[in-house]
């Protein structure tokens, strides 16, 4: 029963808790999709489109103007970004 | 002991009223000695002339001065208190024009700045300022704009105001604000010229007035450098040039002039192209909003309505504009950007149909190295492309499950797997706005290695290897089709490195490199050996990813 238990608090913690990954990253560029109203997000070497809400696009053009790596921090499945500093 | 304190905080408080609460002004190249006279409010005297200088919302701080009789407004340079720089302006900003439109900002300045001033001067300031204010009613109805760079003029009539909301009612009521419709619709002497104008009401300092000359496909815009008369003697509004960012010596300067990325058919449209192609980026929704209230006049809305026509013919024209691929070496290495064909052409020399910098030649050697593929005469046959496919998919260190992100590194190892086993393995790239159907992944390029393959009927074929993407070894074409692409132009063949700004000119290119390249910029700098351990790391790290989601 409790082996039981653990398995599902252990299954259930992994689904219900977005894993997010923190990198340092420069973007190259920035670009507003109209449609899902967020900033489609590249950086140097990536090759995924990360998913920017317009509350991070000051660190992001930040980024992007003085060619310095942000905290980037995002989930990798789905590549949102939670999370810039600079 | 209360007593000494008392007196120890008196004194020191008269000190500093004394020492602290006196600033050095610099305004037209003058300084001048200003006690501060209320918070942020400071008065300057010399000789006969006196001024106040206040802190304002988009100039830093700005005297309030009398020059002739009027109420006028002058740009601060500089204000130090106590040996501390307080505020300095890097902005050389216009010479004052006497215009109805500058001393009515005057007069609202001063009203805000001195009316709880108790300073007799001041007292007597605020109540002119608000004679002035007073003449302020709604804006003109006719207006002439006279453009100062042609002499051009313009007959203009504001557009009628829609009914308000009852929201909008009370809004106007709370802040004893007046909404208008700020637009105006004008001819001039050429029929077919269309032309909009945008002059906000006194005293809004978040929009700046503009005018919009449209004729045949073709916008220039005006963001300044123009005036505006009413029937009073006294010009209405003479609104200063804007500084070009791209002239202002401060500013460092672009890695590529932006004027090459304009399509030489928009040549006439140099000054509107980015203007309107960012508002058709975003749908035109902020500036549908800013003309909200005028959607009842129906000349704005059609001057509305061409302004997002020609906006839309230029980003759809992208597609088909004749452009070349220009390289220049940028933060060190060698960077690819589409650029308008016919503008580049005296940029440097061409080789390999590309533009070539003079800056690349210094590393023309390794240009030569990452843009050239050697043969080496061995190919694999059919099935032996489709058993390396089968080896590759059994790698169980490379997560070809995750597809978001990592194709580099996936890329990597396994070219260099490969090599091991004796296979010549190069790298197939493909840049645009790509994704993979039915699912939300989204990539800005990808890559995955590619051998030749002697196909039954003796051609050489470049297979690519791919196991994220497709589930058994496939020719490039086939490769290329598996992916999606949101550019609605054609599908580009060039050589490493590719352009950058692909999806800019709403293209997809495709390309084949060595293997040791690893990045679409390829970094010099970078060993192999970085390029093994930054691989291997990225795909542990997404092995966990997959992990924590209980997917291989």
């Amino acid at each position: 029963m409790k082996k039981i238990f653990l398995i599902s608090v252990i299954v259930f913690s992994s689904n219900s808790f977005a894993m997010t990954l923190t990198k340092d990253f420069v973007t190259t560029s920035l670009r507003y999709n109209t449609g899902k109203k967020y900033y489609e997000t590249s950086f140097v070497l990536m090759a995924g489109v990360y998913k920017a809400d317009e509350k991070f696009f000051k660190c992001l053009q930040t980024s992007l103007e003085k060619k310095k790596p942000a905290k980037v921090t995002f989930e990798p499945m789905g590549l949102k970004i939670t999370a810039c500093e600079i | 002991m209360k007593k000494l304190n008392a007196f120890i905080f008196i004194s020191c408080y008269l000190l500093m009223t004394k020492v602290v609460f006196s600033a050095t002004i610099t305004m037209e190249g003058k300084n001048y000695d200003c006690p501060v006279i209320s918070f942020d409010v400071y008065t300057c005297a010399s000789g006969a002339k006196s001024f106040y200088v206040s802190s304002s919302t988009d100039l830093g701080y700005i005297a309030i001065t009398k020059d002739n009789g009027i109420l006028t407004l002058k740009p601060i340079k500089k204000i130090v208190e106590a040996k501390r720089v307080l505020f300095q302006s890097g902005f050389d900003l216009p010479p004052y024009e006497d215009s109805q439109y500058n001393r009515m900002m005057a007069a609202s300045t001063a009203i805000s700045a001195l009316k709880s001033l108790s300073d007799p001067k001041a007292k007597e300031w605020v109540v002119e300022a608000r004679k002035t204010a007073a003449l302020d009613k709604d804006q003109k109805e006719k207006v002439k704009l006279v453009l100062n760079s042609s002499g051009e003029s313009y007959q203009c009539t504001k557009g009628s105001t829609r009914p308000f909301t009852l929201e909008q009612f009370e809004m106007q009521a709370k802040y004893n604000a007046r909404f208008t419709c700020t637009f105006y619709s004008c001819t001039g002497k050429d029929p077919a010229e269309k032309v909009l104008m945008m002059m906000p009401k006194t005293g809004s300092t978040h929009t700046s007035p503009y005018a919009m000359v449209m004729k045949d496909g073709q916008a220039k815009l005006f963001e300044g450098d123009f005036k505006v008369y009413d029937s009073s003697p006294l010009v209405l509004a003479s609104i200063a040039k804007k500084q070009n960012p791209e002239e202002d010596p401060r500013l460092p300067e672009a890695d590529i002039k932006p004027d090459l990325f304009i399509p030489s058919k928009y040549n006439q449209s140099r000054s509107s192209y980015q203007y309107l192609m960012e508002r058709a980026q975003r749908d035109f929704t902020e500036s549908d909003e800013k003309m909200d209230l005028c959607k009842d006049d129906a000349k704005i809305m059609e001057l509305a309505k061409e302004q997002k026509k020609i906006a839309k013919e230029m980003q759809k024209h992208l597609a088909e504009a004749e452009i070349v691929e220009y390289l220049k070496i940028i933060d060190g290495t060698i960077q690819s950007f589409y650029v308008d064909r016919k503008k580049a052409q005296s940029l440097g020399c061409l080789y390999q149909d590309k533009i070539v910098d003079s800056s690349v030649l210094e590393q023309f050697d390794h240009l030569k190295k990452i843009s050239t593929l050697k043969s080496t005469g061995k190919f694999l046959r059919p099935n032996e492309v489709q058993e390396l496919f089968k080896k590759a998919k059994n790698m169980k260190d490379i997560p070809f499950g995750y597809k978001y992100d990592g194709c580099y590194a996936r890329a990597h190892i396994m070219s260099k797997r490969f090599e091991a086993m004796g296979i010549p393995t190069q790298k197939a790239w493909i840049k645009g706005g790509l994704f993979m159907p039915g699912t939300d992944i989204e990539w800005n390029y990808h890559v995955a290695p590619t051998v030749e393959v002697k196909e039954k009927n003796g051609k050489i074929v470049n297979y690519v290897i791919d196991p994220s993407v497709t589930d058994k070894a496939v020719p490039l074409d086939e490769w290329v089709a598996a992916i999606g692409k949101k550019g609605t132009g054609p599908i580009m063949k060039t050589t490493y490195p590719f352009p950058s700004n692909v999806l800019d000119f709403e293209r997809t290119s495709v390309a084949i490199s060595p293997s040791g390249v690893y990045g679409p910029v390829d970094i010099q700098s970078m060993s192999e050996e970085d390029k093994m351990n930054l691989s291997t790391s990225r795909l542990k790290e997404l092995s966990e990813v997959l992990a924590s989601q209980g997917t291989k």
